[in-house]
């Protein structure tokens, strides 16, 4: 009776030591942890659906010094005389400075450039290249490309415009904005804005009905 | 020394029979006051377990820690979660288990020479993660700092003038989803781990809310619910996740998960779709051809407080 007792204590701790030691056992030649990732998956994963690209293009208007009731500014789109009755925009009206009278309303902050440098002279509403290509309105972003290279490749790799929709084009659509859906053609530095959502902190405010009274020493952040 | 010490010396030589501690009727009072005593401290021990009984299920005491359970003991906690939601938000919400990927590690990145400040991200992730709404909780910081320096110190993050201010950048801090976390080492009872896809996560029914993670975290990432989240039925976002955005109990810790429930579905993260200056970019780091690849192999990125050695997956650049 002792004698199977003690034999099996010793095989119980050697089995033990067995155990212990077994993962460094296996380790030595091939690491089940330390695996490898499994690129295949991604490579072999088709992209399939589209990428859709938003391309607003607004009108540059001018001012007319009237409000709506929302008190936004209410702007004349070019195209509303230079189609019926006024004349087609003058080749010689080059820049800002050029325009009289009516057209001083008309906020255009782009560098050197004049109207012609993106609009067709022919027709105000078509866009051209620099060497006289035309350009479709969705192709918008071709026609900035010729002075903002590195924002256009930027664009490219999705390191610039923002998106929504996924980041894995095998398993949905993706949408991105055109440059004219966040930056103004006329005017295209984008303003200061007023931030919209700050963190209430509880001990700051007094909105913790635990600690009702704000702290004095506010400012050890 | 020994003579002043000896067996015969001082007052407590007390032979049986003397009056006072034998006394009958005094010693009674006693044992009474001690009985009295000692089941009003022991009521006042265990008020914290009578408070348990009151917030707590059976079934969520018993819970076992997420590795351990099998589909059909999630689906129940599923199940349980959702009407739970429904009884003390009053909404319906679809909660998921939403595994990692194979062959995925997500990873960030943020242009700083893009982003203003604006705050889209921080309350973007807010209605995304059905946040406390008395606090205006987040899981984001944007610090505003001066131009020239890195330290996260000399951030503000109360700023509410129009942005961006001049002399000032701004740097929007999240969970980094660091590969050597600190603070999972520091959880003494294992509840929260880093995954297979790189999204570090927290049961949230194991926490026990010790708050070691919120210290060990150099990046001040976690947040602690002092309280139960209060969300409004109709603000509740009903599509969530076991181990992201449902709504957490009173008295654990939370983080940023990137959005998992988004992201394991292919999905952008909710802060990445609100901004307005397009300064963030995610990716699948394993896919030689994502955007977060290109970034990290042509933009000069950095990460913050590198010298701890925490290794992120969160990475920041400028243009210029």
């Amino acid at each position: 009776m002792m004698f199977r007792r003690s034999v099996t204590i010793i095989l119980g701790i050697l089995s033990g030591v067995v155990l212990a030691i077994w993962p460094t056992i296996t380790d030595s030649t091939n690491s089940p942890t330390e695996a490898e990732p499994d690129l295949s998956v991604v490579r072999e994963r088709p992209a399939t659906f589209p990428i859709t690209v938003r391309y607003p293009t607004p009108s540059p208007g001018v001012a007319t010094g009237i409000v709506d009731v929302n008190g936004r500014a209410i702007t004349v789109a070019c195209e509303v005389c230079h189609s019926m009755i006024a004349e087609p925009p003058s080749p010689e009206a080059l820049g800002l400075a050029n325009l009289k009278d009516f057209h001083r309303g008309l906020v255009f902050e782009h560098g050197n450039l004049t109207c012609q440098s993106c609009h067709d002279p022919g027709d105000a509403r078509s866009f051209r290249l620099a060497n006289g290509t035309p350009v479709e309105p969705w192709d918008v972003i071709d026609l900035c490309s010729q002075c903002h290279g590195p924002q256009r490749k930027d664009f490219d790799h999705g390191a610039h415009g923002g998106m929504s929709g996924y980041w894995d084009l095998s398993r949905g659509p993706r949408t991105r904005n055109a440059c004219t859906a966040c930056h103004s053609p006329h005017a295209p530095k984008p303003g200061e804005v007023r931030p919209t959502f700050k963190p209430i902190d509880r001990f700051l405010t007094g909105s913790d009905p635990d600690h009702p009274t704000p702290r004095k020493d506010a400012d050890h952040e | 020394m020994s003579e002043t010490s000896g067996p015969t010396g001082g007052p407590g030589d007390r032979r049986p029979g003397a009056a006072g501690p034998t006394d009958p009727s005094r010693r009674n009072a006693l044992k009474g006051l001690g009985a009295t005593l000692g089941a009003a401290a022991f009521v006042t021990a265990i008020s914290p377990l009578r408070n348990l009984a009151r917030t707590t299920s059976p079934e969520e005491l018993m819970q076992k820690h997420y590795k351990e359970l099998d589909s059909e003991e999630k689906r129940a906690i599923l199940r349980r979660l959702e009407e739970e939601t429904k009884l003390e938000y009053g909404a319906e919400a679809r909660i998921r288990d939403h595994a990692a990927i194979p062959g995925t590690k997500f990873a960030y990145a943020i242009n700083l020479s893009l982003c203003n400040g604006n705050g889209k991200c921080v309350e973007a992730c807010h209605k995304e993660n059905n946040h406390d709404r008395a606090t205006n909780q987040s899981y984001i910081r944007v610090l505003e700092m001066p131009i020239g320096t890195m330290d996260m110190g000399r951030g503000n993050t109360t700023y509410d003038h129009d942005v961006p201010a001049k002399g000032k950048f701004y740097m929007p801090v999240q969970c980094q989803q660091c590969d050597e976390p600190p603070c999972t080492d520091v959880c003494p009872v294992q509840a929260t781990w880093k995954e297979d896809d790189g999204i570090v996560v927290v049961d949230y029914n194991w926490c026990i809310g010790c708050r070691y993670c919120e210290a060990a975290c150099p990046y001040h990432a976690r947040r602690f619910n002092w309280r139960k989240p209060e969300v409004p039925a109709e603000e509740v976002n009903p599509e969530q996740g076991l181990l992201s955005n449902r709504i957490r109990p009173q008295g654990v810790v939370e983080k940023c998960h990137f959005c998992l429930h988004r992201t394991r579905e292919g999905r952008l993260p909710a802060c990445l779709e609100a901004c307005s200056t397009g300064a963030r970019v995610f990716g699948n780091i394993l896919d030689p051809e994502s955007e977060i690849r290109w970034i990290l192999e042509n933009k000069r990125v950095f990460v913050l407080k590198e010298e701890l050695g925490t290794k992120p997956s969160f990475f920041y650049f400028f243009d210029k």
